[in-house]
């Protein structure tokens, strides 16, 4: 059954990804070709234009997801949402999935466009096998690859719980405006409640944790202008970091307690306070 | 199979439901007749979980509003709510994808009977158009229990008839069949019992025929009576 | 379009439109009668008032049910003169009611009676 909530969930959301996904990845293609070979003004305009479609894909992203909650379980359409023969809990978990997955796809997104852009710049300006090779000296001989790959280990579960909570955040505070006690200026109270609680939670973050989770050494970094291919061999090969274990767990812990508390207060709202118009 | 337990629901000061009580057994055709703002709409929220905040106890099937309960109950709203983009094919696909007495060939009979065209988007079709076309769903449904919010106000007498022959047709005789109406001498016959809300309040809850026969009335009537001041 | 009115019970009205149907010989002996649900369509109204009305006229004798057949009529002609004086009573006794209670008397309404026959040329009947 879950399974097949996130589907339509998908699908009724769909819609409005295409067009920004499809413009962006054809933007990364083609702007790069602008960069090298346009005159002064597209170059800029092409610079602008990835930024801004960056920009957009952040903005709609956010903006479809906050639709999803406010649309689908709060609107008329919450009169098809709330009678399917499912839970309660399952109803608003696949809503929180899918939430998570668009976020996650807009991010993957984003790095193609750049693994494109990226791909073509450097194979006008050198060979393909001359990309490759250059890729495998920088990446992998020095080592930063391994290096990369340990550090997401630690840092994909982290991003992942991040994702969640801020998903489960923006529920929590559409659902509270939706409740019977909130009768007139849903949207502003949501705005600020939004921005307040998010204040908030800033401030006994920060009171707990007082340190950063990673530690980077850039100290031995020298730029040599002369060659840049090697010092950024060198950059990379010396690229090492701290991990400050103790923080990360403690972030994490600290995160998930949230989405707990939001989750038993979004429960609440939904089983004794809501009322769909 | 229905069962209503001291429901009382205020908004604010407001009481929209009144200590009502009520018992509705599976086989019957019955109407919940009140004006409007009567609590109606509020009390047929409440049996299909939109609304959560109130006192008293329901018990559909034995169990609390729910899952079960959800997957039991067809209801047709006072309203649009499918979404616009929506097309007539999408609609009939989440529905056969979610409930599991969906009865697709019904649909499709039904959408050739109403003359309504299931590749359209929901925002395209008309008032009216969109009215049939829920009500196809919710009649396509083999459902225990059929809650229909004003299914016949405001369209025209040939709707009218037609959506009174859907109905008919394709209601299953072992469920219940909850009409709520404020017109009711178009569609009196089809009832054997009556529930009359007034301001919240259960007035009175008996078969149609006993009424008529005890005061020599129409419902019609005698609901213009009761319900005078 | 609807056929019964609301102020009395449907299923008594839908009993009398079959003894009606009978009596003048629309049904006769061994007619079937459509089923239930087809007459719920028809009539648009409740299924069970339909059952009702039916199962009452069963009880009265002139209907049976069969259970490769469904029910069909079954009044030979003692039957058909029972209903037709049955009808016959409840209608004169319908007339009689109405028109004592507005101060109508014996005289005028059968003179009334009369006239009306004569207009409508069926007095030797």
């Amino acid at each position: 059954m879950l399974i097949k909530l996130i589907k339509h969930d998908l699908i009724a959301t769909r819609g409005e990804f295409f067009g920004i996904y499809l413009g962006f990845l054809l933007l990364s293609i083609v702007a790069p070709f602008l960069i090298l070979n346009g005159p002064e003004w597209m170059q800029v305009l092409s610079v602008f234009s990835v930024f801004g479609v960056l920009f957009a894909i952040i903005i709609v992203t956010l903006l479809a997801v906050i639709r999803l909650f406010q649309k689908r379980l709060y609107s008329h359409e919450g009169y098809l949402t709330w009678t399917l023969p499912v839970s309660v809990k399952l109803n608003l978990l696949s809503k929180v999935i899918v939430g998570v997955i668009w976020n996650v796809a807009s991010f993957l997104v984003v790095w193609l466009g750049a693994l494109i852009s990226s791909t073509i710049f450097l194979t006008q300006l050198s060979t393909f096998n001359q990309v490759i090779d250059t890729a495998i000296l920088l990446f992998i001989r020095s080592g930063f690859i391994g290096k990369l790959f340990n550090l997401s280990l630690v840092f994909l579960p982290y991003s992942l719980v991040t994702l969640v909570y801020s998903v489960v955040f923006l529920l929590f505070v559409i659902t509270f405006i939706n409740t019977s006690w909130i009768k007139k200026g849903r949207n502003a109270i949501g705005i600020v409640l939004y921005f307040g609680l998010s204040l908030v939670i800033d401030a006994i973050t920060t009171r707990f944790i007082t340190q950063m989770p990673i530690n980077i050494n850039t100290e031995n970094f020298i730029f040599n202008p002369t060659d840049p291919l090697l010092s950024a061999y060198q950059a990379l090969s010396q690229f090492n970091y701290t991990i400050n274990g103790g923080v990360v767990l403690a972030m994490i812990a600290l995160q998930v307690s949230f989405v707990v508390l939001m989750t038993i207060g979004i429960l609440y709202f939904v089983e004794k306070k809501m009322e769909i118009e | 199979m229905i069962s209503i337990q001291g429901l009382n629901k205020n908004y604010g000061k407001t009481q929209a439901l009144h200590d009502v009580n009520l018992d509705l057994q599976p086989g019957k055709i019955i109407g919940l007749c009140g004006p409007n703002g009567s609590g109606k709409t509020t009390l047929i929220k409440i049996l299909n979980g939109l609304l959560n905040d109130y006192q008293g106890n329901i018990r559909i099937d034995g169990q609390e509003v729910g899952a079960h309960s959800k997957a039991l109950i067809s209801y047709l709203p006072d309203q649009t709510y499918l979404a616009g983009w929506m097309t007539g094919e999408k609609a009939i696909y989440l529905f056969k994808d979610m409930y599991s007495d969906f009865d697709e060939s019904r649909m499709r009979e039904l959408l050739l009977k109403l003359k309504l065209d299931s590749k359209q988007a929901i925002k395209t079709m008309s008032k009216g158009m969109k009215e049939k076309f829920q009500l196809a769903l919710v009649m396509s449904r083999k459902a225990s229990i059929y809650i229909l919010d004003e299914p016949i106000g405001g369209v025209d007498p040939a709707a009218r008839e037609l959506i009174l022959t859907t109905i008919l047709e394709n209601y299953n005789p072992n469920s219940i069949l909850l009409i709520s109406t404020h017109l009711i001498s178009d569609i009196e016959s089809i009832f054997d019992s009556v529930i009359f809300l007034k301001e919240g309040e259960v007035m009175l809850h008996e078969d149609v025929d006993t009424l008529r026969d005890m005061h020599g009335k129409s419902v019609d009537e005698l609901f213009r009576e009761v319900f005078k001041c | 379009m609807q056929p019964f009115i609301h102020e009395k019970p449907i299923y008594i009205q839908i009993m009398d439109r079959i003894k009606r149907e009978i009596v003048s010989k629309t049904l006769v002996e061994g007619s079937p009668i459509a089923s239930v649900r087809e007459l719920a369509l028809q009539y648009q109204v409740n299924p069970n008032t339909v059952q009702r009305a039916l199962s009452e006229c069963e009880r009265e004798g002139y209907l049976k049910s069969d259970r490769t057949n469904g029910r069909f009529v079954s009044a030979d002609e003692t039957m058909v003169e029972e209903l037709k004086n049955k009808l016959l009573t409840q209608w004169v006794s319908e007339l009689v009611t109405q028109c004592q209670s507005i101060g109508l008397d014996y005289h005028s309404v059968c003179e009334l009676v009369k006239a009306t026959y004569e207009k409508e040329g069926n007095f030797n009947d």
